[in-house]
Parts: C-alpha cells; sequence; structure tokens
C-alpha cells in the first residue's frame, strides 16, 4: 500500500498541479493565439513577471497573510493581477498595437513577442538577480499529511497548503472564465472575434476593446499562474521559461483558440510528464515474487529519465502536428 | 436618395478594380449588382462598407459624406453588411451570433432577437444550436438576421443565394423582398443575374469596373443588349 | 559599381571599420581578432537564418539547437581518439547496445508496415505508439547501464581524431538532418508552428548533450577543440587567430557568392513568390511544402555548420555554454537589424551587431559602476553583491529592445531588400 501512497504523491498529486499552472499559462496563450493570431513567446516571462509582482507586494505587506492565515504571496495576488493585466495591455499598446495597425503579417507579431520575452527577462534579472527566492523566509508553508487509515501504510498523502491554494483557484478561474466566456457580451465578443475576426469587425464590434479584454485575462491568469507556481516550488528568473514548451503543447493539443480544451491539454501534458518521469520499479517491486527468478527489477525504471523531462512535451507536441494539427477539440488555426 | 456612391475609384494595389462607378438607391428599394467575373461587384460592395479604401470617390449616406468613416462606425450609422464566405461565428449558438450583430446596441434588444426568429422561423428551433453545424441555408439566415440586428438602414447583401438549393433560395428571396418592404434599402450583389434582375427596383451591369447599364430591374431583363452581353441570351 | 546606388552598403560597412579600427586602438590585435572570427562565425549563422526567415519568412526559433548539433559533431569527428575507451569493456557495451537498438528499430519498421499482412487504420496507429513507447522504454533502460560503464571506465567516448573541416561539413550535414524532419512535422501549418518545434528541439539537444556525459563529458567539457590551422600554442595568439579569421573569412565569401547566385537565379525569385504571396504561387502549381522544407533544411545546415565553425573557434566544448540568448536570439537581432532578405544585410547585422553585443559588456559595467558609485553617494543605497553579474544579464534587455524597434522602424533591415537588382 506504501507503493500506492507513493503513487498517488508522485503521479496524482504532482500531476494535477503541474497540470494545472500549464492549464491555467495554456488558456492565456490559446486566447491570444485565438484572437490576435500569433504565438506569445512572453507568456511565460509573463508568469515570472507576476511572480516577481507578488513577491514585491509580500515584501511591502508581511503582516497581510498571517492575519488572514493563508501565506502573504496569496493573500497579496489581486494586487499582482491588477498591475500585470495592465501590465499586459500596456505592452500590446506599446509593441503590438503598432505592428497590427501596419497589417503586417502575424509572424511578425511573434517575433516581436520574443523581444519582449527578452525585455521582460532583463529587466527581471536588473531587478532581482539570478539567485531563487523564497515566499516563506518568514512565514512557514503548512503541509497536510494526511494519514490513510489502512494498517499497512505507513506513508501519508501530502499535499502542501499552496499546491490547495493553486487547485482551488484554478477551478475558480475556470468557472469564472466560463462564465465570462459564455454569459457576458464581452466573453462572447471574444469567442466570435477569435472564430472570425473579419466577420466581428463588419458585425461592429470593437474589436480594440476585445483585444484590451484578451490581454487582461491573459495577464490575469499569468499573475495566479506564476504566483501559484512560485509558491509551490521557487521564485527564480527563469521559473518559466521552461514552461513556455509544455504550455504551448497543451495549447496545441487542446485546440488554438479553445480555452476548454487549453485546461484538457494542460492537464494531459502534466500528467504525461509525470508519469514518463516516474520510477515504476516502485510500483513492481511488490510483486517481485510474481515475476520469473531471472528478471531483475532495475533500482530506477522510468520512460524518461528526469533530466530529460522536456522531451515529453515535445513528443506530444509533434505527434499532435502530424496526427491531428487542429488539437483534440478542433480549434481553428492552422 | 439613401445612399449615393459616386464615381468609385478602389482596388488592392496594382490596376484598380473599381473604375469609376456610381450605385444611388433610395429606402425601401432592391437594387441589385450584376455582371461578368471580375467586374468588381463584390468589390463596390466592400468599398461602399469601406472594406476598400477608395482612391478616388465618395460615399454618401442621407446625403452625409462617410467616405472617410471606418466599417465599424458605419455599422454604426445604419449599414449592415453580409459577406459572401464566413459569414457566421462557427462556435456560437445562432441566439450569440445575433447578439453579436447588436453589439453596438445600448437597449435591451431581445425584442429584436424575436422579430428575427419569426422572420426566419426556421432559425427559432435552432436558436441554441451552434451556428457551424446549421445548413448552409440556415446559415445564410443567421448571417442576414445578424445584419438585421442593428435595425440597419442600408443592408448589402454579397451573392446571399450562392451554393444554396431551390427552395433555400426562394425562401431567402422572399424573405429580402419582406425587408425591403419594411423601408431598408438593400444592395444585393449576384452571380444569377436574371433571377436577381426580377426582383430588383434597380439594377447596375458592371463590366471591367464601370457602369454599363443602369436601369429598373423590368427594362434591363427585356433590353436585347444586356441580355445578349450575359444574360446567355 | 555604383557608389550612389549602393551609397547605404558603404556607409554602414566603413562605419563598422572605422569601429574595428578603434577597437584595435583600444583593446589590442588579439581581443580585436578574436571578435572579427567569431563575428565571421557569426555571419555564417546570420546568413543561415536569412535563408529561413528572409526568402522563405520560416520562424526558426532554434538556432541554439542547429549550433549545438554542429559543436558536437565537430568535436565528435575532429577530437583525438580515446584510446581508454576502445580498449574497454564499454566499447564492446556500446556495441552490443547499438546492435540491440537495431534489432529495435526493425522491429518498428516491421510494425510500421502491418497494414501489408491487413492491420489498418486505428489499430494500426495504436500498434505503432504502443511499439515506440516500448522501444523508448528499452531504449532508454538499457543506454543507462552502458552509459554508467562508460563513465566509469573511460570517461567519454572520446572523438574520431579525424580532419576538422570534416566535422565542420558533417556537423552541417547533421544538423540537416534534424532540421529535415522537423520540417516535415511543421511546414505544412502556420509559421507559429515551426517556431514551437524549433524552440523545443533546440531545448532538447541541449539537454542531451549536457546530461549525455558518456557522448559529451557534459558539465567537465571537453577541450582543446582542434583547429584547421595552426593553434594560438603552435603560433601565438594574433598569428593563429588571424589565420583562423582569414579562413572564415574566405568561407564567409564562397557562401555569400554561392547565395547571391541562388538568389538572382529562377529558383530564388521563385522563393521569394512564395514567401510574398503562398496562394498565388501555389496557383501556379509550386510545391511549397517542398521549396519550403529545401530552405529550412538548407538554413538549419548552414547554422549548423557556423555553429561547428564558432565552437571550434571557442575551443572548448561545453554543452551549458550553449543558450538561446547567444546562439538563436542574437542572430535573430543580426538578421533583423542588417535587413532580412538581404545576404550583404545578414553579414552586416552579424558583425556590427556582435560588436555592439561583445562592447555593451564594458559599457553596461561601466555604467553600473557608476550607478553604484552615485547611488550610494547621492541617496546612501546599497547596492546588491551581485550588481555586475546583472548588469551582463541585464544586456538581453537590449536585444529585446532592438528587435522589437527594429520591427516598429526598419521593418525591412537596415540594408533592405534590393528587388530591382535582381532584373
Amino acid at each position: 500500500m506504501n507503493e500506492l501512497i507513493f503513487f498517488i504523491n508522485k503521479v496524482l498529486i504532482s500531476g494535477s498541479i503541474i497540470g494545472s499552472i500549464y492549464a491555467l499559462g495554456a488558456i492565456g496563450v490559446t486566447l491570444v493565439f485565438g484572437i490576435l493570431r500569433f504565438a506569445n513567446f512572453s507568456h511565460a516571462d509573463l508568469m515570472t513577471s507576476g511572480a516577481y509582482l507578488s513577491f514585491v507586494f509580500a515584501a511591502l505587506l508581511p503582516g497581510l497573510g498571517p492575519v488572514i492565515g493563508l501565506p502573504t504571496g496569496f493573500v497579496v495576488l489581486p494586487l499582482s493581477i491588477l498591475f500585470l493585466a495592465a501590465f499586459a495591455v500596456t505592452i500590446d499598446v506599446m509593441f503590438y498595437r503598432p505592428l497590427r495597425k501596419r497589417n503586417v503579417r502575424p509572424v511578425m507579431l511573434l517575433v516581436a513577442s520574443l523581444g519582449v520575452t527578452l525585455m521582460l527577462h532583463g529587466v527581471i534579472r536588473l531587478f532581482a538577480g539570478t539567485s531563487p527566492r523564497t515566499f516563506f523566509a518568514e512565514q512557514n508553508k503548512d503541509v497536510f499529511r494526511i494519514d490513510v487509515p489502512f494498517e499497512t501504510t505507513t506513508r501519508d498523502l501530502i499535499i502542501s497548503e499552496p499546491q490547495v491554494l493553486l487547485i482551488i483557484t484554478t477551478i475558480i478561474c475556470i468557472v469564472s472564465l466560463h462564465q465570462f466566456l459564455t454569459r457576458t457580451r464581452l466573453g462572447k465578443a471574444m469567442r466570435a472575434m477569435s472564430d472570425n475576426s473579419e466577420l466581428a469587425l463588419v458585425s461592429g464590434i470593437n474589436t480594440d476593446k476585445v483585444v484590451q479584454a484578451t490581454w487582461v485575462i491573459a495577464g490575469t491568469l499569468a499573475a495566479i499562474a506564476g504566483t501559484l507556481l512560485a509558491l509551490d516550488v521557487v521564485l527564480k528568473p527563469d521559473l518559466s521559461f521552461n514552461l513556455l514548451l509544455p504550455i504551448f503543447a497543451a495549447a496545441i493539443v487542446g485546440g488554438i483558440g479553445r480555452p476548454y480544451g487549453a485546461i484538457a491539454g494542460g492537464l494531459l501534458v502534466g500528467f504525461s510528464e509525470t508519469l514518463a518521469v516516474f520510477n515504476w520499479s516502485v510500483l513492481l517491486r511488490p510483486f517481485a515474487e510474481y515475476f520469473p527468478e531471472w528478471v531483475e527489477i532495475p533500482s530506477r525504471l522510468n520512460f524518461v529519465p528526469t533530466e530529460y523531462k522536456i522531451i515529453v512535451p515535445f513528443v506530444i507536441l509533434i505527434a499532435v502536428l502530424i496526427w491531428r494539427p487542429t488539437g483534440i477539440f478542433r480549434g481553428q488555426v492552422i | 436618395m439613401l445612399i449615393n456612391a459616386i464615381n468609385l475609384v478602389a482596388g488592392y494595389g496594382g490596376e484598380p478594380v473599381l473604375r469609376g462607378v456610381n450605385f444611388a438607391i433610395d429606402s425601401g428599394d432592391i437594387g441589385v449588382i450584376v455582371g461578368p467575373n471580375g467586374a468588381g461587384k463584390t468589390t463596390a460592395l466592400k468599398s461602399i462598407f469601406g472594406l476598400i479604401r477608395l482612391s478616388k470617390g465618395s460615399v454618401q449616406l442621407e446625403g452625409e459624406d462617410i467616405t472617410n468613416v471606418p466599417p465599424d462606425r458605419r455599422v454604426r450609422l445604419g449599414i449592415g453588411y453580409v459577406t459572401q464566405e464566413r459569414n457566421v461565428f462557427p462556435s456560437l449558438t445562432v441566439r450569440e451570433n445575433l447578439e453579436m450583430g447588436a453589439f453596438i446596441r445600448k437597449d435591451k434588444f431581445s425584442p429584436v432577437i424575436d422579430n428575427m426568429f419569426e422572420l426566419f422561423p426556421p432559425l427559432a428551433q435552432k436558436a441554441d444550436d451552434v451556428a457551424g453545424q446549421l445548413s448552409g441555408g440556415q446559415r445564410q439566415m443567421v448571417a442576414i438576421a445578424r445584419a438585421l440586428m442593428v435595425s440597419p438602414r442600408l443592408l448589402l447583401l454579397d451573392e446571399p443565394t450562392v451554393g444554396l438549393s431551390p427552395a433555400f433560395v426562394s425562401e431567402i428571396v422572399d424573405r429580402i423582398l419582406t425587408i425591403a418592404r419594411s423601408g431598408v434599402g438593400v444592395l444585393i450583389v449576384e452571380q444569377n443575374a436574371k433571377r436577381a434582375l426580377e426582383i430588383a427596383d434597380i439594377g447596375f451591369v458592371l463590366a471591367s469596373g464601370k457602369n454599363l447599364f443602369t436601369d429598373s430591374g423590368k427594362n434591363l431583363l427585356n433590353d436585347p443588349e444586356v441580355a445578349k452581353s450575359f444574360l446567355g441570351g | 559599381m555604383n557608389f550612389r546606388r549602393y551609397q547605404r552598403e558603404y556607409l554602414f560597412f566603413a562605419s563598422v571599420g572605422v569601429a574595428v579600427v578603434l577597437i584595435v586602438l583600444n583593446f589590442g590585435d588579439a581581443y580585436a581578432l578574436r571578435m572579427l572570427a567569431e563575428a565571421a562565425c557569426y555571419a555564417i549563422l546570420a546568413l543561415g537564418l536569412t535563408i529561413q526567415w528572409g526568402y522563405a519568412g520560416l520562424f526558426n526559433a532554434g538556432g541554439m539547437g542547429f549550433v549545438a548539433i554542429g559543436g558536437y559533431i565537430t568535436m565528435l569527428i575532429a577530437f583525438p581518439v580515446n584510446h581508454d575507451f576502445w580498449g574497454s569493456e564499454g566499447a564492446a557495451a556500446l556495441g552490443e547496445f547499438l546492435l540491440e537498438m537495431l534489432v529495435v528499430v526493425a522491429v518498428v519498421i516491421g510494425i510500421t508496415q502491418i497494414h501489408r499482412i491487413g492491420i489498418r487504420g486505428k489499430l494500426k496507429v495504436i500498434l505503432i505508439l504502443i511499439a515506440l513507447v516500448i522501444a523508448f522504454f528499452v531504449f532508454n533502460n538499457q543506454l543507462v547501464p552502458v552509459a554508467r560503464l562508460i563513465e566509469r571506465e573511460s570517461g567519454f567516448i572520446g572523438g574520431l581524431g579525424l580532419p576538422v573541416m570534416l566535422g565542420w561539413i558533417a556537423g552541417g550535414l547533421a544538423a540537416a538532418f534534424v532540421a529535415y524532419w522537423i520540417g516535415k512535422a511543421c511546414l505544412g501549418l502556420r509559421a507559429d508552428y515551426l517556431a514551437i518545434a524549433t524552440l523545443g528541439i533546440a531545448e532538447i539537444i541541449k539537454a542531451i548533450l549536457k546530461n549525455a556525459d558518456w557522448l559529451t563529458r557534459g558539465t567537465l567539457t571537453v577541450s582543446p577543440l582542434p583547429w584547421p590551422v595552426p593553434t594560438p600554442n603552435d603560433i601565438g595568439f594574433v598569428a593563429a587567430r588571424a589565420a583562423y579569421l582569414a579562413l572564415t573569412a574566405i568561407l564567409v565569401a564562397v557562401l555569400f557568392v554561392l547565395l547571391q547566385r541562388a538568389y538572382r537565379a529562377p529558383w530564388g525569385r521563385m522563393m521569394r513568390a512564395i514567401r510574398d504571396d503562398e496562394v498565388a504561387a501555389a496557383a501556379m502549381g509550386k510545391d511549397i511544402n517542398l521549396r519550403r522544407l529545401q530552405m529550412f533544411v538548407l538554413g538549419s545546415g548552414l547554422i549548423g555548420f557556423g555553429g561547428a565553425v564558432l565552437i571550434s573557434f571557442s575551443r572548448i566544448f561545453d554543452p551549458s555554454g550553449f543558450t538561446p540568448l547567444k546562439h538563436t536570439f542574437l542572430v535573430w537581432v543580426m538578421v533583423l537589424v542588417g535587413g532580412a532578405a538581404n545576404n550583404l544585410g545578414a553579414i552586416f547585422g552579424a558583425v556590427a551587431v556582435y560588436i555592439i553585443w561583445l562592447m555593451g559588456e564594458p559599457i553596461m559595467l561601466f555604467l553600473f559602476e557608476n550607478v553604484r558609485l552615485y547611488g550610494s553617494l547621492w541617496f546612501d543605497w546599497q547596492a546588491p553583491d551581485d550588481l555586475m553579474a546583472r548588469a551582463l544579464q541585464a544586456r538581453v534587455f537590449f536585444i529585446g529592445l532592438t528587435i522589437t524597434l527594429a520591427l516598429r522602424f526598419v521593418p525591412n533591415g537596415l540594408i533592405p531588400e534590393r528587388i530591382g537588382r535582381i532584373n
């Protein structure tokens, strides 16, 4: 039974955690891709910026967390959301809108987003340095150990407070995004513009406003994902550059412009990663006596060594591009 | 005149497609633009809606010059435009498509939606279906209804019956007549010249970016020269 | 040549010349030669990217990966033979492993042909997927003990001790080979997908080179890499670097002439037609994806080749030294600033941007030394200890800024494409 608990800790819990992060990132990427028609390479650095914003606010308001009883980094989240959403809109006005007005090919916007991502890279490194930081210097990170009521188990299910917050916040985000997209005029206009931007213009939809709303949502989700990831792991400048590929893979698997697809894609990529690096020997060992004698269970038995984890989203990405470029949810962009 | 387009010259870079054409229709009239392929029919409609920058000429809506007004503002001024292809939002429901048509309306528009369902009864049953799954004719209804949601003064239709089955064609034509009778000016681009001219109050025959003939639909149909040049005898 | 017509070109190259003279005076011959030799290597990279971006409009965000492949293959081919390895059990184990893998590959290929015995459709796809997963599982778990054995006995497998130039060509070919498969998967789709895929493959290549110690010594690095010309140990820094520079300059010149000819040939004209109006080109019956694949493979091959030359020059193979910044984005800036569809522009961009990039280092240090000084004088500001390291990292901000500014204000680069010249 201990092995099973190990599996739940290492695969189910880790997978949903990283899957949620990917999902939040992929929703932002997929919305921008759907509306503005380019793969936003700066999204991961937007997430990192959000995490650093939260770090700054947490440092400015250190007393806030203990009062409410939650990590300070989480409590200041609304502030970072506000700032990052405004920041995302500003970036659009400064760097993307002038290009759009000139009617350039969408891939030019992609190049611009590379420029933006490098700028964010530089600014973060200049002001924060490259050394990792933690949100829990003055506050303890609560870890819940859930005793499993079986006699044969000695291990506990382990989940930390930031992880619980992450899962709850992700669910809240998804539900509110769904409400926004299906119930509000602006949300419907976003879906409309993602469907067919020329027709949106012809219908009299204020496309500038839709673009702004898109950046606000992308910024909001990036702030949430970045902060919660930093709370769960650690805050460092290249935190999210490694997330770029899995997030793109998730967005493409889900179908570009399909937020629900992005959620499914995020979880798919997240679980594939954890399953691929999981050491399957742990699960096989209890059954060692049932194997013939000449079979020796190696101490490590995994599909992909942890160092090569990045191969997993890449393989998923390529497989989808070859077999079904529109993604499992039939996105509209190929 | 509801709409008066004077001496339009426009194109996509290079040789102009329109080389000085004129259109004018009154409220409640159906105007039809016909002509051979490449005559500039669709371009004419686009330039009236402002999707193409004019290099010469002007467009007036009820006497007011709108030549330099961008397309989304023209919607507010009361021009509805239905493109030939990709004219619905496929992943939105029929009702949502209509709501998008009413995006600029600040008032309560649910009665307008009900009117549309009255005008196009098949849509009422499909109100909550995704538009991408409708048949071609139903999509065309959604597209026209979407454009009507702003209660436009002028409706521009680009080949509204292309690729539809005969039953749908007559239904759409019927609706267009109803719309015009309610006082909306309708300007239609049509490939099927004969049928279109039958319902036209005024017909514009274009060739190589110029007005060839302009007359009432009936007269054009009976004009032997028009018949000879492209009505196929 | 008509001076007025090429005024821009003369002007820009003259200013580069002035900069070089100033650098020679300030930093000495050896430094300037190193800078120019590296800039020449970057010029090859920029020419490769120009083919992809400028000629064909393809977005390659994985320059680093192809540079790394070129660098590794050169090391493998040209580095002296590691006799420890060839005499050890590790060599035998590796041979055995390779044979096993041949069998695995044969089985997988066999399974891809099962439609011949009547298994088709979904079932076939599923079987192939299962076979691939199992094959990968076997590959991964068989490799680990062999790799451990080699690392324990003899460090790494070493090189083959063949001529360096052969290594460069092989490096280019290897990069082209990888590009072929990436291109096959992505070129029918939007440019964005190619960008994402190349970004991914670059990171994967780096991860492999960094962690496969038995192949590359990983973080221990391999040096000194051999040169095709006498090394500084033989004839001193200045002479050796001058020789290397001469060689790379010849390479750049030859490549330039060849590309210029191709650009003016019907083949180049067709490529531009495809880039500018895909639909019209398709209507003329051009197989667009095949053409694009050619361009992508050719460009990536050049990047691999240039990477090989660049890494050889540095004399050290260090997988951690490959960074997207230096080997992907810097090249992008060169091409965007220089002029996307212009070979001369790419070369100019490479030299000019590389000079600015190198000079950025002392300039940033100088600036931030002053920031620290006046910050503490005027505001009693205690600068963080790693301020200088941060200042260098912050150079990436200017790379990004240059990209966005170039896109906005000089979308065609400083030396734009000259359409008139071809007719």
